[in-house]
């Protein structure tokens, strides 16, 4: 059981971190929800792995977990000399329209954020996107929209989706 | 630009910016072995379990918050953040640090016998810290051994501590604080109104801790018995909140969280 979650983890470890960077914007607070999604996947694993589509199931586990309930601060070095930093600063060549948007996203509720995640990154059609959420598809539809709309409101994100106000 | 491209563009730059941690799978195996174990616990304990995570889900149905955002659904509850495990830190790995806290830490005046009996009733529970909130709000954090959580909260009046309420499997060597943002009354109280409290536990013998806004200005949280509480305004947006916890060893933690606005004016 062991060494075929130590195959599925080195095989699909870094995407789910990097979804989990996506939803949290926090490399630390990534890696911390990686961890803890795979964990619990850990724990039920004969179970998972027999399902269908394991990977789904292990995605939904990292959704519902940065949406829901206990976020979890862990990190392995208490005193810093720095705080940590999101993703804001850090990429200097980062073009304005990124910050943009990037600053934009962060301001969705948790769940239009993974809905985008999962369609925009992860390339999900409707019907996988609402397995992980745990709705409908038309209920997936409406988070997304709602979502764009917000995106399209914000001001900076407004002029450069229509720089001429088409 | 459609602003469907803009987010493909930037979320495949963001994500590859994420290395993947090389311990990721020990670190799950670890933490998954410890699940296993308290599940197995929590199961042993029969019924009262059981009637004690549907009372849960009915709860988190409730409308809590996250940060500054309105819960979207039962799964939304409000988020406590816990602390990390200082290099100093007497725990070891194998003693969780609800053993290692001293249990009748309070923030304020305490809250009701009513309220604390209700927490779990006809068990006996820890209460490791609990207080009253400037709005009159009862918290308590506490531990119901039998349900196998490493920790729980509830928030609320007199005999009905389920207006917030939680629990989670925390990692066992965090020992050193515990961030719980909740909402306010007015909040609950339904209108537009967002506000939240942040309600941070330092470890025993914490005798201060600071906030700094966006980089602000480090001040002082108005602490009692190592608990301190900020409140966060309704209608403001977010921001990135810092805190260092002090005690008679100097700062021990410092850490920092999202989805948090500036406290009120004062005076």
């Amino acid at each position: 059981m062991s060494d075929s979650f130590a195959e599925y983890v080195a095989a699909r470890g870094h995407a789910l971190t990097r979804m989990a960077y996506l939803l949290t914007g926090d490399h630390s607070q990534a890696e911390d929800l990686a961890q803890a999604a795979l964990a619990k996947a850990f724990s039920r694993w004969s179970r998972i792995e027999a399902m269908s589509a394991p990977d789904a199931y292990v995605r939904r586990m990292i959704v519902n977990e940065h949406v829901s309930g206990w976020r979890r601060y862990r990190r392995r070095e208490t005193l810093r000399a720095e705080m940590p930093q999101i993703s804001v600063a850090d990429v200097a060549d980062d073009l304005a329209v990124g910050e943009a948007v990037r600053a934009a996203v962060r301001q969705l509720p948790a769940r239009q954020r993974a809905a985008l995640v999962l369609r925009f990154y992860e390339d999900l059609p409707d019907a996988a996107v609402a397995a992980i959420l745990d709705c409908s598809p038309a209920t997936v539809r409406s988070q997304i929209a709602r979502a764009l709309t917000t995106l399209r409101k914000v001001g900076e994100l407004s002029d450069l989706v229509n720089p001429r106000g088409e | 630009m459609p602003v469907e491209d803009l987010l493909r563009d930037l979320f495949t730059r963001e994500a590859d910016r994420q290395p993947c941690p090389t311990d990721l799978y020990q670190r799950a195996v670890a933490d998954g072995i410890g699940l296993r174990r308290r599940r197995r616990a929590g199961q042993v304990a029969g019924s009262l379990i059981v009637a004690g995570a549907a009372a849960t889900a009915v709860i988190l149905a409730s409308g809590w918050v996250v940060g500054s955002h309105r819960a979207h659904g039962p799964s939304s509850p409000q988020a406590p953040l816990s602390g990390t495990a200082s290099p100093s830190s007497s725990s070891s790995p194998t003693m969780p640090w609800w053993q290692t806290w001293p249990t009748g830490r309070s923030y304020g005046t305490p809250p009701s016998t009513a309220f604390l009996a209700a927490l779990d009733p006809g068990a006996h529970v820890q209460v490791y810290a609990d207080g009253t909130l400037p709005d009159g709000e009862e918290f308590a954090m506490y531990l119901d051994p039998p349900t196998g959580h490493a920790v729980q909260y509830g928030q609320g009046w007199g005999n009905s501590p389920d207006f917030a309420s939680g629990q989670t499997s925390a990692d066992p060597q965090m020992n050193d604080y515990i961030i719980q943002l909740a909402s306010t009354a007015a909040n609950r109280s339904g209108g537009s109104d967002n506000s939240t409290w942040a309600i941070v536990i330092g470890r025993p013998g914490t005798t201060a801790i600071d906030y700094s806004i966006d980089g602000g200005p480090w001040r002082p949280m108005h602490v009692s018995n190592g608990i301190g509480v900020l409140a966060r305004t309704s209608g403001q947006p977010s921001r990135m909140v810092a805190l260092r916890l002090i005690d008679a060893s100097g700062q021990y933690a410092q850490d920092s969280f999202q989805q948090f606005a500036p406290p009120p004016p004062t005076g």
